[in-house]
């Protein structure tokens, strides 16, 4: 009884400590990969910010009038093709 | 001596300990031996209890240490929980196609630590060189210690403050949020300024807080092109206000909902009262002649015999005693079935409800939902006002538009269910799984009868200037007169055209509405759901049917209600 005691005094010792450490290092692990996903995030949320206004209507129609001079396609310039 | 003689030997308190198989050693205890013996028990005893008390005390530590590992595990759940109500950014707001409405951007914060100051004279001269207008300033000079200068500063301003170097600045990470379309979607997404929200933002806060992005119905360049259309109609027309739909009318997604005028969701600061409502959603108007096809649905769905009749138009209709309805827009003495919807007789349209009867007119109305709100999740949406009592002289007025005040939605909520096979759509502009349990009101028949007269009301009647080459289409003209100090202006007109398209088998209703265009500003009538309106519709159209082809709307839907 005396030594079993002993062994699942230390056993457990070893296994808070064991835990302890593994789940520290893991919460630095996750924390770091948090701080380099929140990067990332927010270069893409910049991103796609910065295109979603390079790409509004407007500015394309801005770009459209200067540079290409574009008209859109309407209903009318559409063939519709028949099987008679 | 032989062991056996050994055996047998017995004494009063000594008695052999062992006796080996081999031995002829005898160990004997005396009564000292048992004193000793009895303490030797007191002692093991006192170790059994020791040791059971130790072991215990280990199985309780053993049970500390798993119970505090369940904790952890808690504790990690706590921790995501705080994480998502603090630091995870703002949920977008997208269209179908995923292009952005709205966004949070990560900015910088000024605030100014009073403590830390090096040199407050230097610092308030060198602050005030970067923020000339900035009344806040004058906070610094005040015993605060902690002050926020600035929200949202641009990099240029970061830049030039970091140079500044005092320790008293302090830049704090704040949030703010960003409609990249600007005007375009700003009746639906709202606005969003610290604790200020609107419409979806507002509607859809707990969501978006959580940082879930929400998905709309509508296209942005769908919704450009309307937007400008209903721009340019707005000006020749030179109307008070616009408003258009594209909606599917299969399954009652939105596509595009515009009301003019709008406002900039980045600017909240600058809206004005008259810009902020949406009017397809929180308005409500009498809608004249579109709801005459109410009257032909009735007509088709009872199979009644008015289809063959002649209605006599040449005399007017006296409704009430002051008021009397004419068709001096029409050149005829009698017109048939047909004819009352092409050319949209108001008198026809009386003589037809004054057949049908009330009871018939009020239980189509009910069942297509014209009296009731329509639900759009994440719209606030205002009650149509029919009357208090269904009398017969609002059931004429309402067989011709008035008499009944509706939300543009509810309209076009209603017309879909006319030309879609007869069945109850629930308009959305949020993405959502198709409801599966359709509601048929009207017979399949009846819409395909409703959907040749709105065709013909295109080809030879008063929606002519709606056609678009290339494109079978139909639809109905609306002109209303507003209420002006309790009477019906002669001058203020609500002019509308709803139609749809491909006819044969339609897929979207587009709906386009005027608010007291101004045509010429002669003392007459001169603005009708005719020429300006249907000419709005007709550009609009013209342009955004391709859009909805190359992007498989059309496919999407084919058939569905059949």
């Amino acid at each position: 009884m005396k030594r079993l005691s002993i062994i699942l005094f230390f056993l457990t010792l070893c296994l808070t400590l064991f835990t302890k450490i593994l789940v520290s290092d893991q919460e630095n692990q996750i924390k770091k990969l948090e701080n380099k996903i929140s990067v990332i995030d927010e270069r893409i949320n910049r991103l796609k910010v910065d295109l979603s206004y390079v790409t509004r209507p407007k500015k394309l129609q801005e770009i459209n009038s200067k540079e290409f001079k574009l008209f859109p396609i309407l209903q009318e310039d559409l063939i519709e093709y028949k099987n008679d | 001596m032989t062991e056996k003689n050994f055996t047998g030997l017995v004494y009063d308190n000594i008695f052999p300990r062992s006796i080996g198989k081999e031995s002829k050693k005898i160990n004997f205890h005396d009564s000292n031996d048992l004193i000793l013996n009895s303490q030797k028990e007191e002692i093991k005893k006192f170790a059994k209890k020791t040791n059971l008390l130790f072991f215990f005390i280990s199985l309780a530590f053993l049970i500390f240490i798993l119970i505090n590992l369940i904790k952890i595990s808690f504790n990690k759940f706590d921790l995501n929980r705080i994480y998502t109500e603090a630091d995870i950014s703002r949920g977008e707001i997208l269209d179908r196609n995923g292009e952005v409405l709205a966004t949070s951007i990560t900015t910088k914060d000024l605030y100014i630590n009073s403590k830390n100051i090096l040199d407050k004279g230097k610092l308030l001269m060198k602050l005030k060189e970067i923020f000339p207008n900035k009344r806040s300033l004058q906070k610094l000079d005040k015993k605060n210690k902690y002050v926020l200068l600035k929200k949202h500063l641009s990099i240029d301003e970061i830049n030039e403050l970091k140079k500044i170097g005092d320790p008293g600045i302090v830049f704090q990470t704040s949030e703010k949020r960003i409609y990249p379309q600007h005007n375009i979607f700003s009746h639906l997404t709202g606005f969003k300024i610290d604790k200020l929200k609107s419409k979806l933002e507002n509607n859809f806060d707990s969501t978006l807080s959580l940082g879930n992005d929400l998905n709309l119905t509508v296209d942005l360049k769908v919704q450009n092109i309307v937007r400008d259309e209903l721009i340019k109609g707005l000006e020749i027309y030179n109307a008070k206000s616009a408003l258009s739909i594209v909606m599917n009318v299969k399954n009652g997604e939105i596509l595009s909902m515009v009301s003019l005028p709008d406002f900039d969701p980045n600017f909240p600061k600058t809206i004005q009262d008259f810009t902020e409502n949406n009017l397809v959603t929180e308005a409500r108007y009498e809608m004249g002649s579109t709801l005459k096809m109410f009257n032909a649905a009735l007509a088709f769905e009872l199979k009644s015999n008015l289809i063959e009749k002649n209605f006599d138009i040449s005399q007017g209709y006296q409704l009430t005693n002051k008021n009397t309805i004419s068709d001096d827009h029409i050149n005829l003495d009698k017109i048939n079935f047909n004819q009352a919807f092409v050319h949209s007789s108001n008198i026809a349209s009386i003589k037809i409800i004054e057949e049908i009867g009330i009871e018939k007119q009020k239980e189509l109305f009910k069942n297509i939902g014209l009296i009731d709100t329509p639900n759009i999740n994440g719209l606030n949406v205002v009650s149509n006002k029919g009357p208090r009592i269904w009398n017969d002289t609002y059931s004429k007025s309402m067989s011709y538009g008035y008499g009944i005040s509706l939300s543009p939605i509810s309209l076009v909520s209603s017309f879909a269910t006319l030309v879609n096979g007869g069945i109850i759509v629930t308009p959305h502009i949020i993405k959502t799984k198709l409801n599966r349990n359709k509601k048929r009101v009207l017979s399949n028949e009846t819409s395909k009868q409703i959907n040749i007269l709105l065709e013909k009301v295109v080809k030879n009647g008063t929606g002519k200037t709606a056609t678009v080459a290339g494109l079978k289409l139909g639809g109905k003209t609306g002109t209303s007169k507003k209420v002006e100090n309790g009477e019906y202006s002669e001058k203020k007109v609500i002019t509308s055209f709803i139609g749809v398209f491909p006819i044969d088998d339609p897929n979207f209703l587009t709906f386009v509405l005027f608010d007291e265009p101004q045509r010429n500003t002669g003392l007459s009538l001169e603005s009708f759901g005719s020429n300006t309106a249907a000419p709005t519709f007709s550009k609009i159209v013209s342009k955004i049917s391709p859009i909805l082809i190359q992007n498989n709307y059309f496919k999407y839907s084919r058939n569905e209600n059949k």
